[in-house]
This record gives structure tokens, sequence and C-alpha cells, in this order.
């Protein structure tokens, strides 16, 4: 028996965290529903008898019927492979949610939102599963089951095995404890194989930054009771964030070789995000380095943390009786903890010192 | 502090210049091109270097490489200064590869140097020290540049400048109105809520419509979500419908099963009838109804055309004996008969007939045309026509005659000759008469010869055609030839008469003939047909004919029985074969199902309502999909609104958080020059107040500086404050270096400190120039100036108003 174990496609997502233009967000929900063809595709052409969906195929709160039909279509079309979901936490098998309204085919089996299996005789293996109805779980609703050793048990589950959160946490050793031949986790983003027999698939394409690492799915092998796990990597782009430091020196072309030499990788197919902090010299302007080079990127977003080059100190204790001395003074002790307030001071500071011409 | 000694290395055009200074006013000379301002500039970058200030990293001013040295590769300098009665030495190397700074005690040669404060951004000491102000402060306070203003009125703006600038910041050039106005116009830029075209209120009005859109795709899904709901219930509906469906269409296909199998029983009965059926036919008879029909009328017509046969010989005969009798009538005729035949007695005939008629004509012609008197005229008028003409033609000769006689014999003659000429005019005249008269008559006389004699030639040729007929019937006279030929004309047509009926005779004996062979040939036909129907009966007779016809008509009710049992079958079995009705009856067994089984009946109308129902619910839901389908089709994906959404929000975010920040900084800006002001008005109000009143001699005592920066000038005469502008510009002059050293006096602490006035006053005329160099004068009392210029007024103004100076020419 072959099977694949994939989960977190979030099919219909939104980028509102890794905040990505547009046209990107949108080529990139593509790309999601490319990944998902492709696993589909594999399925059709590896004869793949069974496909475990650890939950978050699609995210309920932007999906659309149509979004629904075209996966139960895709599913459709692979009437050979036996496709298995247990919803989580973005797709949540609830009262009115479209996995009540749409009719899958009949390939298709959903778990409901109580603990339950699906035996496959063919196979001599039973498939444990639960799906999501609300939207946190913070504890599992369920305990696990005494299993019949003489089948192959796979278990197939949306939870948090890693931490203690809202996610439903499971410890992983209790789940190792129930003696699951194969554990086909959902919810973490990345790659990782537990312990023995969890595994969590991560996405098939990373869906935000900081969701390095590899992303893909598990193509499993059952013979003679005897499993065989492999990860296969499918993710097309990457979310890339880099960290610059800048010191009042450097100028507009340094800046930029600095940005390109840390950006050699992908530079035509990630997604890069560039984070600027230091001191940044007053003729430099970050925008300006970004629309020197962006169209050498696929996608080039930036986080500009850098200060201006003032010698804030410096400037008080030069000044500390007149009016730039009374203005840091006025606002120094609140600077250091609201973002207003130092906003507010370098406003000044630029107003007042600009009139000499700049620093 | 006294700056003592100016030691310049190399810096700008100088190298190894030594200038030695005094306490007091200084008055340094040189010409336009001599280096003041390089003189200048080497004193501030000997204490402060050339940096740009407050920056946490070494940046150089332009000045430092305007003041690179013309030649050699060392730039540095040294200046030598008392300062509380210790002279003290301060090195500096500008170059900026090993740049330095060292200060010395120049009495003990202790080094200070660790005694400086370090900057570590220059990662230099600070040179500073004994000054005790920073490089800003420096060169807007002690170091006074060219006043290039020419006019009142630009010296009182630049005395209010002045006066604004430096009494909210202490620190001239920086204005806290003017960083007000950065800070405003930075916030304006960014907008209000209600400007709906700046960047801030675009941003709000656009989330505002991104939130509607938001709601109503929200709606939207929420809606086609329940119109899927109701696509699930209507989908149990069709299921339901759809089973109905299919019981009624089960109880027809039992209906039909039953049918099939009384179908089929009635077939196998039909079949068996067959089979007794064929076996009756088994004997073969070649002979049809039709076949004896077609003897029987061949008989018939047999008999038929044998007594036509006989009637034709009876006809014959009659035909023959006609004949005869005809033969012996017309030979009678014949033997009377000449060798004229009747076409030539008719011709004959009609031709004695024409001449007789064509003579009587002529000669009544004849008689009408004969006219005896014009023939007689005529020849009448010929014969006297003759008389005359020769009558005068023998007097014409005898004229001669007599004429020649005369001419020749005797004149005599003449007279005869006279009387011969007119008998020869009197004759000739008659006879011309008588010649016209005939030529006159002669036409009407030869028609008329003419006409009667071609009459009487006509009457000739047909008496002569007469004549010759006669002679071809030897007929003496015309009336016996008329009888005969009306004889010959008797006989010749009863001959013809005769001839015509025995020519009918002839052609009905041969029409009789042919018919007789006709119907002897038709005989024969018929003879053969009726042999070749007995032969195909296989019978000899006509008799045993009939008996193999009554056989055959037997075997015909069987065929038609047959065909009639066959018939039966196939509307039995319709489009079927009998296998598929086999099978079907098989079916009907196996089910138990009998034509005696009762099945309710399912009517067409049930059905109908069925599919019906079924149809309804159909197109209700894929109205419904339909629907679906085109209300998301009319929205954007909620993903792409929502990151519009938390963009847009970014933004506005960004935008309020910069506004509370300008809001914050104008804010703390405007009191911190509030209370600057409280602290510093009273004190520059009245050291300003104490010049002014020295130097306009006690006409205005009084300066105040309101909130605004502005200056007003209380004029006791008129009792009320006056502006700035209303001072004569010599005042104006004075006023602005009172406030210049109110302010150095006010906010430096070191009081000492050079003030440096480079050709400050290049622009004045002798007048203000005297005016100003008094205050200057005084001011030199108590701290060391140094007047730069280039000119020799200022020597000689100063020298004409006694006041003490040192002069240095460079």
């Amino acid at each position: 028996m072959k099977f694949i174990h994939a989960s977190d496609f979030h099919l219909c997502s939104s980028f509102i965290n890794s905040a990505i233009p547009a046209e990107i967000a949108e080529a990139h929900r593509n790309q999601l529903w490319k990944s998902f063809q492709n696993i589909i595709d594999i399925c059709a052409k590896d004869n793949i008898d069974l496909l475990l969906i650890s939950g978050d195929l699609y995210e309920a709160e932007y999906a659309k019927i149509s979004d629904i039909k075209r996966i139960a279509d895709a599913f459709a079309s692979i009437p050979e492979t036996k496709v298995i979901i247990s919803c989580g936490n973005h797709d949540p098998n609830s009262e009115n949610s479209y996995y009540q309204l749409i009719v899958f085919p009949s390939n298709v089996f959903i778990f409901p939102s109580e603990f339950s299996n699906i035996n496959l005789p063919e196979f001599n293996a039973a498939i444990y599963g639960f799906s999501w109805s609300i939207n946190k779980y913070d504890e599992a609703p369920f305990t696990l089951p005494i299993l019949d050793k003489n089948k192959i048990n796979f278990l197939s589950l949306h939870c948090d095995a890693v931490n203690r959160s809202v996610y439903m946490p499971i410890k992983a050793e209790v789940i190792d404890a129930a003696g699951f031949d194969y554990v086909a986790l959902g919810h973490i983003h990345k790659a990782t194989h537990l312990m023995n027999n969890l595994f969590y698939c991560g996405s098939p394409e990373p869906l935000d930054f900081g969701e390095e690492g590899k992303h893909g799915y598990f193509l499993g092998e059952l013979n003679d009771e005897k499993l065989t796990v492999k990860f296969v990597k499918s993710a097309q782009r990457e979310f890339i964030t880099k960290k610059i430091k800048l010191n009042g020196q450097m100028d507009h072309n340094e800046i930029k070789k600095i940005v390109l030499q840390e950006c050699a990788d992908g530079i035509q197919n990630n997604i890069y995000r560039v984070k600027f902090t230091g001191m940044i010299s007053p003729e430099v302007r970050i925008t300006s380095v970004i629309d020197d080079i962006r169209d050498q990127f696929y996608c080039l977003m930036y986080q500009d943390e850098t200060l201006p080059d003032y010698d804030i100190r410096k400037l008080y204790s030069e000044n500390k009786d007149n009016i730039i001395g009374k203005f840091i003074e006025s606002l120094m002790d609140k600077a250091a903890t609201d973002i207003t307030a130092y906003k507010a001071l370098i406003a000044g500071l630029n107003a007042m010192l600009q009139q000499r011409g700049g620093m | 502090m006294i700056i003592k000694k100016l030691g310049i290395l190399s810096f700008g055009k100088f190298q190894e210049k030594n200038i030695t200074l005094h306490d007091g006013l200084n008055l340094i000379y040189g010409g336009n091109e001599d280096g003041k301002t390089t003189l200048h500039k080497f004193i501030e970058g000997m204490f402060y270097g050339f940096y740009k200030p407050y920056s946490k990293n070494k940046y150089y001013t332009s000045d430092y490489e305007k003041f690179v040295p013309w030649s050699g590769s060392e730039y540095k300098g040294i200046i030598e200064y008392d300062k509380d009665g210790k002279i003290y030495r301060l090195e500096r190397n500008f170059n900026r590869i090993n740049e330095s700074v060292k200060l010395y005690n120049n009495t003990t040669g202790d080094d200070l140097t660790a005694s400086l404060e370090y900057d570590s951004a220059q990662k230099l000491y600070k040179a500073n020290k004994h000054i005790d102000i920073n490089s800003t402060l420096f060169k807007n306070t002690v170091s006074i540049g060219q006043l290039d203003n020419v006019t009142d009125e630009d010296l009182t703006k630049e005395i209010g400048d002045l006066l604004i600038n430096t009494s909210d910041t202490f620190n001239a050039q920086i204005s806290f109105k003017t960083a007000i106005e950065n800070l405003a116009r930075e916030r304006s830029n960014i907008g209000t809520k209600k400007q709906l075209k700046s960047p801030y209120g675009i941003c709000v009005s656009k989330l505002q419509e991104l939130e509607e859109e938001k709601r109503l795709t929200r709606s939207v899904i929420e809606e086609n979500k329940s119109k899927y709901s109701e696509i699930r219930n209507l989908e149990n509906q069709l299921r339901n419908a759809s089973q109905l469906k299919g019981g009624m269409q089960e109880m027809r296909e039992r209906i039909r099963l039953k049918k099939m199998m009384a179908k089929y029983q009635r077939y196998t009965a039909l079949q068996e009838e067959i089979e007794e059926l064929q076996k009756k036919l088994d004997k073969k008879i070649n002979i049809t109804d039709a076949d004896y029909d077609a003897y029987n009328e061949a008989c018939a017509k047999y008999e038929i055309t044998l007594n036509k046969v006989k009637e034709t010989e009876v006809r014959k005969a009659q035909v023959s004996e006609k004949l005869f009798g005809l033969n012996k009538e017309i030979s009678q005729y014949r033997q009377s008969k000449k060798e004229t035949s009747l076409d030539e007695y008719m011709q004959d005939s009609a031709l004695l007939a024409q001449r007789l008629k064509k003579l009587e004509e002529l000669k009544n012609k004849k008689t009408n045309d004969e006219d005896p008197s014009i023939h007689k005229k005529f020849v009448r008028l010929k014969k006297f026509e003759k008389i005359f003409s020769t009558i005068g033609t023998i007097f014409v000769f005898l004229t001669i005659g007599a004429a020649a006689a005369g001419f020749f014999k005797d004149p005599k003659y003449y007279y005869f000759a006279g009387g011969f000429a007119a008998g020869a005019v009197l004759f000739l005249a008659l006879w011309a008469v008588m010649s016209t008269k005939s030529a006159n008559l002669e036409p009407y006389y030869e028609r008329y010869d003419t006409i009667m004699s071609r009459t009487s030639n006509m009457i000739v040729m047909c008496d002569l055609d007469i004549t010759q007929l006669k002679q071809k019937y030897q007929c003496k006279e015309t009336d016996d030839l008329i009888d005969l030929l009306e004889h010959a004309q008797s006989n010749n047509s009863k001959i013809q008469e005769y001839e015509k009926q025995i020519e009918i005779c002839n052609d009905t004996l041969a029409a009789l003939k042919a018919e007789r062979d006709h119907l002897e040939n038709s005989m024969n036909e018929y003879q053969t047909a009726m042999k070749r129907i007995l032969d195909t009966a296989g019978v000899p007779s006509a008799d045993m004919l009939k008996d193999a016809v009554s056989a055959a008509r037997e075997q015909k009710v069987i065929r038609a029985k047959l065909e009639s049992a066959f018939s039966s079958v196939q509307d039995i079995l319709g489009d079927m074969t009998p296998e598929a009705l086999e099978m079907e009856a098989q079916n009907a067994l196996q089910q138990g199902i009998t034509p005696q089984n009762h099945f309710e009946e399912t009517s067409d109308d049930d059905i109908e309502n069925a599919n019906d129902a079924i149809l309804s619910i159909t197109s209700k839901i894929a109205s419904l999909r339909g629907s679906v389908t085109e209300t998301e089709n009319s929205i954007r994906a909620l993903n792409e609104i929502d990151e519009e959404i938390a963009s847009t929000q970014t933004k506005i975010d960004q935008y309020e958080e910069d506004l509370n920040a300008y809001d914050l900084a104008i804010e703390k800006i405007e009191q911190i020059s509030k209370d600057i002001h409280g602290d510093f008005a009273q004190d520059f109000n009245s050291y300003v107040s104490d010049i002014i009143k020295q130097i306009t001699k006690g006409k205005y005592s009084d300066v105040k500086v309101n909130d605004k920066m502005e200056i007003k000038v209380v004029d006791h005469a008129q009792g009320r404050l006056t502006d700035v502008n209303s001072l004569s510009g010599g005042t104006i002059d004075q006023l602005y270096f009172a406030v210049r050293f109110a302010v150095m006096d006010l906010i430096i602490k070191e009081k000492s400190i050079p003030v440096f006035l480079d050709d400050c006053f290049l622009q004045y005329d002798d007048a203000r120039l005297e005016n100003i160099l008094k205050i200057i004068g005084e001011k030199a009392k108590q701290r060391q100036i140094l007047l730069f210029t280039c000119r020799n007024a200022e020597k000689e103004a100063l020298t004409k108003n006694n006041i003490p100076f040192h002069y240095i020419e460079l």
C-alpha cells in the first residue's frame, strides 16, 4: 500500500501577516493550488492508495463554493485513491461548513467531529482520526483508543504536539504510547519527524516569513507490514528574511551591494524581506536603494528599523541650555519606551537641525 | 581670553606666518586676496577643526578641503592665548591622515592635552576648552561675517530674525518657528481624515470602502452557503422524487412483462396453427385462378373469333356477286366508247363554249366601236393637204422662175413673181392649216384603226379554233359538234361511276381477306395459350383443369389463413425478434408473472407528474447553482480584500503615528520656546534697553521683545511703542550690534571670548561706520575684538574719533 501524508495547504489563504504585495499574494495563492494539484497528479500517476490530509486543507474564512468544488473535482479525478481528511482549525467540519454543504466524491472520507475510525479491509488497515468543529481546543476532546494490533493502524490528526497552546495540545509521547503504525499530524507548517512514527508533514508551500526550512509531504509505503517513509520536497518558493545592519558611513551603492550579496539565493523565485537595522546616514534613503534593485527580484520587501545617525547624548550634552537640549530632555525618557515619542524626538531634531543644512 | 599669537605653519595660502595680537581692538588690514577670511577660518579651525557637529561618525565640512595648503603636505598651525593670566599654546595638525590636537602651558611647557575632553566621534581631543562654547555657537555669535545689507529695511529684518533666532534658542540660525513650520509641513503632507485628497484621507476613505466591500462579500458568501444548504435539501427531494418515479416505472415494467407473457402465449399458439396449415400445402398445384380464368377467356375468345371468320366468309361472297354485276354493266358502256377520253371531251367542250362566247362578244364590240366618219374625215384632210402642198410648191417654182426672169430678163416679171408669190403664200398657208388639222386628228385616227384591226383579227382566231374542233369531231355544223360533245360526256361519267363501285368492292374484298387472316392468327394464339395453360397445370384436358383449379382454390384459402396467422405473429412481435419476445417471456416467468396476474396501472399522468416534479427540482437546483456561480464571479476574493484592508490599515497606523509624533514635537517645541522666552525676555529687554538709551541719548529707553519675538521700541516723546523700522539707519546698525553683544553677554558664560568681525562694514558709508565703530570701541574695553578689513576707512574713522586700536597689516 502506498500513501501520501499532506496537510496545511491553506488554499485560499490571505497573506496579511507577511504583507506581500497584492500581485505576489495572488501568485502565491495560485502556487498553493498548484502544489495541491501536484499531489493529486502524483496520486494518479503513482497509484497512491491513500491520501491522508491532516487538516487546514483550505481556509474557511476565505474559501468560496467554487474553490471547494474545485477541491472536490480534484478528488473525483483520483477515484482509485482513498482520500481521508481530518479537519483542522482553519477548515473545521462544523455545521454549515463547506464539508457539510458540498457533496464530495465517494472516494473521500471526512472524519466527523468525534474521534472515530474507518476500516480499509483490502489493506487490513484502520485509520483513526478527528475533525475540528470549533476554532480552539484547550485539550484533546477524546482519549486515544486501544488498538487492534492485528491491523495496520493509522492516526490522522490536526493538533499541537509541540507546544502547550489552544490548538489541541497533546504530548507527542502520549500519542506515541498509543502504538499507531503511522501518525499523520498537521498544524505545524515545517516538516518534522517528531519521534518514532509521529510525523508533521508541514505545508507543501511556505505561507509566511519565518516558515523557512523544508516544505512538502511524506510518501509512505507498507510492504509486508514493513513501513518506509520518505519526505518529498515540493515547495516552489521560499519566504526569506535577511537582517542587514547598516552604519552611518555606508552610502547608497554600498547598501545596494550588501543587499544583493545577502539575497543571492533564488533572487528571481523567492520572496525576500530585508530588515535594515543600525544607523543610517541622513543622505541615504532606503526606499531609493530598494527601488534601484527591486526589478532584479521576484519579490523584495523591506523593513526600515534604522536610526538616524544622531548622537543624541552628545547633542544633549552640548545643548543642555538651549532649545535642542530642552527638546531632547522633554522627550528623552518617554522615547525609550514609546515609539510616538521617539518619532517625535527624531522629527523635531530633524526639523531643527535641517535648518543648519543637515548634519 | 586674549589671543596673543597666531602661528600658521601651513594653512590655505599661508606658510610660516606669525601674527601677534593684542588686548582691545585689533584692526587687521589686508587687500582682497591677502587672506583675511583664511585667517579668520584658521582661528575657528584651530579651536574646532572642520567637522560636522552632532554626528556619531566623523564627517568633514567643506571648509576642510577649502583650506588645504596650496603647497606642501603639512596642514597645521598653533595659537597662543592668555586665559586668566596663564599663557597656553594650542597646536593642531589638520591633516586627516595624522590629525592631532595638543595643548601646552606655554610658560612651563607642560603638556595639558590629557586634560582636554575626548570626542569619540572625531576620535580627537576637543580644543575649545577655554572658549567653552560649541562650534555652532562660536560661528553664530562671536564670529560675525560681512554684513552685506545696505538698506534700513534689510537691516531691520536681520535684527528681527536675529532676535527671534537667538532669543528662542540661544543659538542663531535655529528658529523654533521654522522648526514648527517644517513639522507642520510634514504633517500637512500626510493630511487629515477629512482631507479626502490627502494621503491619510485617501487611505481612510479607501478603508471604509474596503470594509463595506468585505461586508458585502461576506454576505454574498453566507447567502451562497444558504443557497447550497437549500440545494442539499432539493437534492434530497430529488432523490425521493426519483424513487417515486422508479417505483412507478417498476410497476410499469411488471405490466409490460405481463403483456409480454400474454403476447408470447398467443405467439406460440399461432406458430402451431401455422405448422398445421403448412402441412396442407405440401401438395404442389401449379394452377392459379388467374390461369384458369385465362384458359376460359382464351376458350371464349376462340369461339367468338371462329364466328367472326364465318361472318367474313358470308360477306366476301356477297361482295363478289356485286362485283360481277358491275363488271357486266360497265362493259356495255365501254363498247360505244371512242378513243377520246372523257377529259378530252370535257376540255374540248369547254373550249368550244368559251370560243363561241368570245366570238359573240367580239362581234358585238366591233359593231359598237365602228365609226366610219372619222375615217372619212381623216382621208379627206390628207387629200386636201396633198393638193394644197402641190399647188403651193408650183407657185414657189413659178415665183422663182418669174423672179429669175425679172432679174435676168424683164423686171415686169417681178409682178408676176409677186402674183405667184401671193398664190404660193395662199396655198402654203392652206397646206399648213390642213397639215395642222390632220396632225391633230392623226393620233385619234391611228388608235381607232388599231382597235378595229385587233378585233377583226381576234374574230378570225376564234373562228379558226371552232373550225379545227369541227374537223376533229367531223362535224359540219357547230350545233352538231355541241350535241356530240354533250353525249360523249354523259357516257363517260357513267363508266367512271361503275369503276368507282368496282374499286370499292375490290377494296372490301381485300379488307375481308385481311380480317380473316387476322382472325385466324388470333385463333392460333388462343389455342397456343390454352395449350400452355394445360401444359403448365400438367393436365391433358379442360375438365381435368377444372379439378385442379378447385384444389388450387382450396390451397388459396389455406394460404390466406396462413397469411393472416403470419400477420398476427407480426402484429404480436412488432419490432421485436421472436428470440427477444421469448427472453422477455422467460424474464416474466422468472419473476413469476403470468397473464393472469393483476397489477395496478400507472397512468402516463402519474409518470408525467413525477417527471415534472423531478424537472422542477432539477431546474431549481440549476438555478441556485447558476446564481451561486454568478454571485461568486461578481465579487472579489475575500482574501484579497482582507490583504488590502491590512495594508491600508498599516498605512493609516503609520500616518497616525507620524501625525502624533509631529503633534508631540510641535507641542514640545512650542512649550520650550515659551519657557525660554519667559526666562530670557526680561534680561534681554533690560540689557538692550540700556544700550539703546545710551545710543539714542535717552530718546528711546525701552525695548520690548514680545512673545512673537518682535522688537518694539518705546518712544517716550510720543508715549507709544514703535517698530524697529521707524528708527534711523544709524540707530538700527547700533541696535543690531547691541543685540549681538547682548546675546553674547547673556548666553555665553565666558564673557571674555574674543569677537571676530570679518569685513562687516564694507557696505557702510562714513557716517554709519563712525557710528558703529563708537560702539565697537566701547565693547573693546571689555574684550578682545579682531576687526578684519580691506580698506582704510575703518582706520581713519577710528583715528578721527580717537578710538584706541592696534593696527596689523597682512
